[in-house]
């Protein structure tokens, strides 16, 4: 693994990790000037003992060429200029309506004021993205909120395509470029990152999950940090839960045996336990669960409702994801070519996209405007996580019959 | 680590801060919004009650935007746009050319705390006396 690759993911779940002892705190009835000094020592202990210990088993990728870190530099500096125009003072619909106004509570001593706004406030979400801002709207307070809000929805937004880009470049610096330009010239995935929705951080963290399990360190450590980030997919939204529970499925061997579940439960630990807290201790029901009833077996076998979920899935691929039509052709292609079956973490994003699919489907809420409303969003979480999937296809191993340019 | 891998993360760094000061700069240039509107015209309410307050709110047609833009700019207050859920303090918005035995209903009985108008909206904040 590339130490700059695991630095990022650990900036990612380092911020998660402070937005969980952040709200445990709080609900603990710690006054904040106590909270700072916890999580100042919760983070150094973080990074002391959890990342400078694995850096020390990660190689150096000092040998990168220097090339290579100008195309990164370009392909962030072009995320900056295209990103721009897309930045509303407020951010969009969901930022202010929800992950904003959230923070704006939690800021406040008055913090579990939040957990009565159920119209249209959704208090059962998780709370990773206004946990992260109303820690720091506490410590600068001459600052707008959105203001602070901005800074980790850029940084996961960047992140992705940086994580991708790193992961790739030493195996096939055209696959690598080709998708660091991708997504810092998509319109649509950079209006979700600076719209300071939390899509984008769940996007990241299941990225992540599956980055990690890519990576072979010493002590089984890659199974921590998946479970971090998991265990963060998890505090971001309510479908990151669903997520984590796909790829704790398919990746069962990996994860849990031979020992390696200590690993698991040690790293996800803290995000089950406030999750926990929170579901148990503050949040209303979740509205989705909570209106499952009766009609649930009308919806199942409602041929019609498929048809239309169907049809909103396709329209938005076309609409904001066209890229990715490209690159599962290719994906499949090569497939033949090798004579491969799809890999296993193909076949998760599959699963993951049919579990958004049955949610749809037993949903209480009106179709057309529960689709409307969320589908671009829910396929925006696992886009990244796709993208991934094909570059590592079509970057190839190193053998003739890959696309691969490889490091001179 | 080695200089290729700091280059990185301060990239990532100058990205950071560069991306957000000129999303500081726009958010100072854009035009008037809805959102802004109601910032200016709630601006006096956040000095007559404090940051815990819990109030009832109405609007013209139970507007839910109108009512959530209002909820996000009093955040941290509570307003309750609940049926059957009922504050001493409320939040009354009416059209600027609401008759004035609309405005009665409102103010009739009821102390004012504060009022305020702007070219869409009468504000009313008021409470039992």
């Amino acid at each position: 693994m590339q130490r700059t690759l695991l630095y990022i993911m650990s900036i990612g779940i380092a911020a998660g990790a402070l937005s969980m002892v952040f709200f445990l705190l709080l609900a603990a009835g710690v006054p904040f000037v106590g909270i700072v000094p916890v999580v100042g020592i919760a983070l150094w202990a973080y990074w002391k003992y959890g990342v400078a210990a694995t850096m020390k088993w990660v190689e150096d990728d000092g040998s990168r060429p220097f090339f290579s870190l100008i195309i990164l530099a370009v392909g962030m500096a072009t995320m900056v200029a295209k990103s721009y125009p897309l930045t509303e003072r407020y951010g969009g619909w969901d930022a202010w309506a929800i992950w904003n106004l959230q923070a704006k509570y939690l800021a406040s001593d008055t913090w579990r004021t939040l957990f009565l706004n159920v119209r249209h406030g959704h208090p059962d979400y998780p709370l990773l993205v206004p946990g992260i801002t109303a820690f720091f709207a506490r410590i600068l307070p001459m600052c707008r909120i959105e203001a602070i809000a901005f800074v980790p929805a850029f940084c996961f937004m960047l992140f992705i395509p940086v994580l991708i880009y790193l992961q790739y470049a030493g195996r096939s610096i055209i696959v690598a470029t080709y998708v660091l330009f991708m997504l810092a010239t998509d319109k649509f995935f950079l209006t979700l990152g600076v719209s300071m929705y939390a899509d984008t951080a769940l996007a990241f963290f299941f990225l992540c999950a599956l980055a990690a399990m890519k990576q072979q360190l010493a002590g089984n450590r890659q199974v921590a940090i998946a479970a971090a980030a998991l265990g963060c997919a998890m505090w971001t939204k309510n479908e990151g839960v669903v997520l984590s529970a796909i790829f704790c499925l398919f990746y069962f061997r990996e994860l849990f045996l031979g020992g390696r579940y200590k690993y698991f439960a040690a790293a996800i630990a803290l995000p089950v336990l406030t999750l926990v807290v929170f579901k148990l201790g503050f949040a209303p029901a979740n509205d989705m669960a909570h209106g499952l009833s009766g009609d649930t077996w009308h919806h199942l076998t409602d041929m019609e409702r498929y048809r239309q979920i169907f049809t909103s899935f396709s329209d938005n691929i076309e609409k904001n994801f066209g890229y990715i039509r490209m690159g599962v052709l290719l994906y499949g292609i090569v497939c033949l070519w090798r004579r491969q079956w799809p890999g296993k973490d193909m076949l998760m994003i599959v699963c993951c996209v049919a579990a958004y699919f049955m949610i749809y489907v037993v949903s209480f809420m009106d179709l057309q405007w529960h689709l409307l409303t969320s589908a671009d969003r829910l396929l925006h979480q696992l886009m990244p996580a796709l993208v991934f999937v094909i570059a590592d296809k079509l970057a190839g191993n190193g053998n003739r019959m890959s696309f691969v340019i490889r490091r001179g | 680590m080695s200089f290729k891998n700091t280059a990185v993360l301060v990239c990532i760094g100058v990205a950071v801060a560069l991306a957000t000061a000129m999303y500081v700069e726009r958010s100072r240039q854009t035009t008037m919004t809805d959102m802004q509107k109601q910032v200016i015209a709630l601006q006096g309410m956040t000095k007559v009650l404090p940051p815990g307050a819990q109030m009832s709110f109405s609007c013209p047609d139970n507007n839910a935007e109108l009512y959530a833009i209002c909820r996000y700019t009093l955040a941290p207050m509570y307003l309750s746009f609940v049926q059957g859920e009922h504050f001493d303090t409320a939040l009354t918005l009416l059209r600027v050319n609401a008759a004035d035995s609309t405005v009665q209903v409102v103010t009739t009985g009821r102390r004012v705390l504060w009022q305020n108008t702007d070219d869409t909206y009468r504000y009313y904040l008021t409470c039992n006396p």
